[in-house]
């Protein structure tokens, strides 16, 4: 009871009311698709988001009402700090790799977002990746994320209960 | 480029490319065509072999009166019934099921106790309160009376979810029974529990919106296929009822306007002279009037009144009823004509919506009551309302509760704007599934769901254009497709997987490339009609949707069933290589100087070149040179030219005439990489600049489902070729869809570019303005 208390006590971030009925009209699925490229060693991430849901929970982190306009160079820096402290991306000698932010736009309701991890590794081998997109403010959000290096895939599915996935260890 | 010649038979092959993929034989339960029979259940007499009813179709129904009131200051309900049961089946039934949706919330209930930890690593006080508010919270429905007609106590009992009734003497087939219930419940806050159904406080003055769903014991359903269909209601799976009349009475405080399925039936006893002169108005209007206007509205929030009305409300042949209530209403309305009908649509919102309710709430009813009367049967019904408040988006007979609103100065995002119109256009749509057909939500989520889902993305099409649809578009769709996750469209709604991708995203396109790619408007138009037409105030089953659309088209779609519905590939066509076939002209000094031509071509082999420098053998003893040494096999002989005309000779005219024909043979090999069989939709660019499109069915794959090749007789050479041009059929893997292969870039590499220019563009500019500002200073931009 203790642990569970204090835990509370300390992620408190800011307080949602409840979000949109899913009934209907269920977003909270986030895809991205993730590129090993060779020559850079790295991942060049595109990932789309609901812009509803984004929009819902960026205007209340920033008590204000947002729009994604896809232009604004303002709200690019809101979306950057949001989405660079969802990712968590370490590496198999436990060293923290900051993603890069490329930039975002919008089509439809949907948001792109543009990151690039760089590994400076020949291999994902080994490597964790937390992917915390909206996972925090939507019981039921889930981030899937398809990774890619030449013709070998493989799709990671995060949720509030299991955030964090290991990358393959392709070759 | 290398032409090798591999034979010189009536045809000659050049091989054009050399991508060569391993074969792997198909095996027989691979067949994507096998046909569905061995899954669908055996057609009956209840269900016949077309997919329509079969002659002894029949459903059970259930006749409510209901008398309720709503307790605004503890937020409950009281309510009494009295349900009359006609069993229609051909089986007595000893006990009957009701169920008690508000059980749900009980702290014993299934949903409650089977919610799985959260991640203690970032826990919010959001869900802290929510997790207590459960805790504390005493839901459910207090039974006080079950009753018989005569008012004598009956046995029963309740289990999770469901009361069981237990009949003195069982009811026989042709049999109807009437029995109360009494029943008392505490409204769910819907502000901070999720629910389908709930109360919205306003803090600011004091009021509160009531949206009231799920609140009255109603039958379990009892069908030919499930028995009683008394699965516990759990969260996802929705739900299935039987029809019948309404007769409802609902009591609350005087102030308040009711929201309601059906037709009211004493607007001289609740509504005032000015409120019905203004409904009369409405009747002839064509675009929304206010019954209640914003002002009206507003003055009303400021008092409470402490008496009490009641409104009564009748609704014929529906599955369910629901209704809302508040003093924060404003109100407007129109009479629609719509497709040989008179609606009523109307909307119920409070200030808080405005300005966006009044400008599209009733205009959005209005369109899709007529979209989906042109694809599916007129809107039969009296009434369609939208109403806002607590829930996001909730479906029910004739009304249904919608969430988005403004922000608080009245602004709204272009998100709100659509995000509101795309609900309503959902909500009210589900009218006809599964209000109307009505299929069984807690075993089959896509039924209503997907088919709704469609029809929306027809009617947002129809809106304007350029409408932000998200589900429909074949592309939108390919993320979820190739995701290692998934399961089955064909899941159990509590077993579904990526919910919204499940059963709502992927049978809508699916059924959206039915349409447009496979089956084409006409036929498929058609069909959809005969199945919406054929369930109308029935229970169909997805194999009576599967059988209707092919018996009303004549196209066998059980590979798309099957691929699309059964299981979770997905579509990725692939140009594997081209080949072009030459006709033997049997005229040897033709074809043999053709094929020394591309003899000719070959390299040389590599020691034969760095040898050319030696002085060889031969050369320095002539003498061992001999007829060999000058053979070539590729000389026309008096022989090869003989023999040539022994078989011209050989030839008939027509014959004769065939080996003078034009045509470049051509042979595209195609690979199914992705698993799902398609129709092969192939754009063909020719080197004389023109260009041609094939449409190749699906059918196609019937031989080999993995690997097959299609002959094309060209006039001309092709110069490129490309699979699905449109980006119709979900295609996952465009990058091999071309021929020759080109490269596809990634959207990160596409963004990146387009990025990139704007910003050196401008930096450019930037550098130029200045150059011309300080030409002096030329010589210290090196450092920059
Ligand atoms: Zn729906």
């Amino acid at each position: 009871m203790r642990r569970f208390l204090k835990l509370a006590g300390i992620a408190l971030v800011f307080v949602v009311s409840a979000p949109p009925q899913a009934w209907g009209h269920p977003h909270h699925v986030s895809v991205g698709m993730a590129d090993w490229i060779e020559e850079t060693q790295s991942i060049e991430m595109a990932l789309n988001v609901s812009v509803i849901d984004l929009e819902e929970v960026l205007s209340k982190r920033q008590k204000r009402a947002l729009e994604l306009d896809g232009k604004s160079k303002e709200i690019e820096k809101v979306l950057q700090k949001y989405f660079l402290s969802c990712f968590r991306i370490e590496r198999a000698d436990k060293v923290a790799i900051v993603p890069k932010w490329i930039g975002y736009e919008i089509e439809d309701d949907a948001a792109w977002i543009y990151l690039e991890i760089p590994f400076g590794r020949p291999s994902m081998k080994g490597c964790k990746i937390y992917h915390g997109v909206l996972i925090q403010e939507f019981e039921e959000q889930v981030n899937l994320l398809h990774v890619k290096r030449g013709k070998q895939r493989k799709t990671l599915k995060f949720r509030k209960r299991d955030p964090w996935q290991k990358l393959p260890a392709w070759h | 480029m290398v032409y090798r010649i591999l034979s010189t038979c009536l045809l000659s092959w050049l091989s054009l490319s050399v991508a060569q993929a391993q074969e792997i034989a198909p095996r027989y339960e691979d067949d994507p065509f096998r046909q569905l029979e061995e899954l669908l259940p055996t057609p009956n007499d209840v269900r016949a072999a077309s997919g329509a009813p079969g002659h002894r179709y029949w459903q059970q129904r259930a006749d409510y009166d209901i008398k309720v009131r709503l307790l605004e200051d503890r937020h409950a309900l009281v309510g009494e019934e009295t349900i009359t049961y006609y069993n229609r089946s051909p089986m007595p039934l000893s006990y009957l099921w009701v169920q008690l949706d508000q059980n749900r919330f009980r702290p014993d209930s299934i949903d409650r106790n089977s919610r799985v930890a959260p991640n203690f690593d970032q826990f919010y006080y959001k869900q802290l309160g929510e997790l207590l508010i459960r805790e504390d919270f005493q839901g459910g429905h207090q039974i006080t009376r079950v009753a018989d007609a005569e008012g004598a106590d009956l046995d029963h009992a309740i289990i999770g979810t469901m009361l069981r009734i237990d009949l003195p003497q069982a009811l026989a087939p042709g049999g109807k029974t009437s029995f109360q219930i009494g029943w008392t419940y505490q409204i769910v806050d819907a502000k901070r529990i999720r629910t389908r159904g709930g109360y919205e406080y306003f803090e600011e003055d004091k009021n509160t919106i009531y949206e009231i769903a799920q609140w009255f014991p109603r039958m379990v359903a009892y069908t030919d296929v499930n028995g009683w269909q008394n699965k516990q209601f759990i969260r996802r799976g929705e739900f299935t009822l039987e029809f019948g009349d309404y007769r409802v009475a609902i009591t609350a405080p005087e102030d308040h306007i009711v929201a309601s399925t059906g037709v009211l039936q004493n607007p001289e006893e609740v509504l005032t002279e000015e409120q019905r002169e203004r409904l009369k108005k409405a009747a002839e209007a064509t675009v929304p009037q206010f019954i209640v206007t914003p002002e009206e509205a507003k003055e009303n929030e400021k008092e409470k009144a402490t008496g009490e009305k009641t409104w009564v409300f009748e609704a014929e042949n529906v599955r369910d009823f629901a209704w809302a209530s508040s003093r924060k209403f404003i109100w407007d309305a129109v009479k629609h004509r719509t497709h040989g009908n008179d609606v009523w649509a109307m909307s119920y919102f409070p200030n808080e919506g405005e300005p966006l309710w009044s400008k599209y709430s009733t205009h959005a009813i209005m369109h899709t009551l007529d979209v989906y009367s042109k694809f599916t049967f007129p809107y039969p019904y009296p009434v369609a309302i939208s109403v806002n408040g607590p829930v996001g988006g909730m479906e029910y007979p004739m009304i249904c509760f919608n969430g988005p609103r403004p922000e608080k100065d009245g602004t709204y995002t272009k998100r709100t704007k659509y995000g509101l119109i795309t609900v309503i256009i959902h909500e009210v749509g589900h009218n006809y599934f599964p209000m109307i057909v009505n299929s069984d939500e807690r075993q089959w989520t896509w039924i209503d769901e997907g088919i709704n889902s469609f029809l929306q993305f027809l009617a947002e099409r129809e809106w304007e254009p350029d409408y932000p649809s998200r589900r429909g578009p074949a592309r939108n769709m390919v993320p979820y497709m190739v995701s290692t996750d998934q399961v089955p469209i064909m899941t159990n709604s509590e077993s579904i997987l990526q919910f919204g991708h499940n059963a709502y995203g992927k049978p809508a396109t699916a059924l959206n490339i039915l349409r447009e790619t496979i089956m084409g408007r006409e036929l498929f138009d058609f069909a959809f009609k005969e199945f919406s037409r054929r369930w109308m105030f029935k229970r169909p089953e997805p194999g009576d949707f599967f059988r209707t659309m092919e018996d009303a088209s004549s196209v066998d779609l059980d590979w798309f069933w099957r691929g699309w519905f059964y299981t979770t590939n997905h579509v990725d066509l692939a140009i594997e290589g081209v080949r072009l076939l030459d006709l033997d002209t049997l005229d040897p000094d033709i074809e043999k100087a053709e094929d020394k031509a591309a003899r000719d071509l070959e390299p040389e082999d590599i020691t034969e070149e760095r040898n050319s420098d030696l002085k060889k053998r031969t050369e320095r003893f002539p003498e061992l040179v001999d007829f060999y040494n000058h053979y070539d096999p590729l000389d026309v002989t008096v022989k090869d030219r003989e023999e040539a005309k022994r078989l011209l000779e050989a030839l008939n005219d027509d014959e004769r005439a065939l080996l003078k024909t034009q045509r470049l043979f051509y042979a595209i090999d195609f690979r199914n990489v992705g698993g799902l069989v398609m129709p092969i939709l192939l754009k063909i660019k020719y080197e004389n600049g023109s260009e041609e499109f094939l449409r190749l069915p699906a059918e196609i794959w019937r031989s080999n489902s993995q690997k097959i090749s299609k002959l094309i007789l060209a006039k001309d050479r092709i110069k490129s070729l490309q699979l699905d041009p449109q980006w119709e059929t979900a295609d996952a893997d465009v990058e091999n869809n071309h021929w020759p292969s080109r490269p596809v870039k990634s959207r990160f590499r596409l963004f990146k570019d387009k990025i990139k220019n704007p910003m050196r563009e401008a930096r450019e500019e930037k550098d130029k303005a200045k150059e011309e500002e300080e030409p002096e200073k030329e010589a210290s931009k090196e450092d920059a």
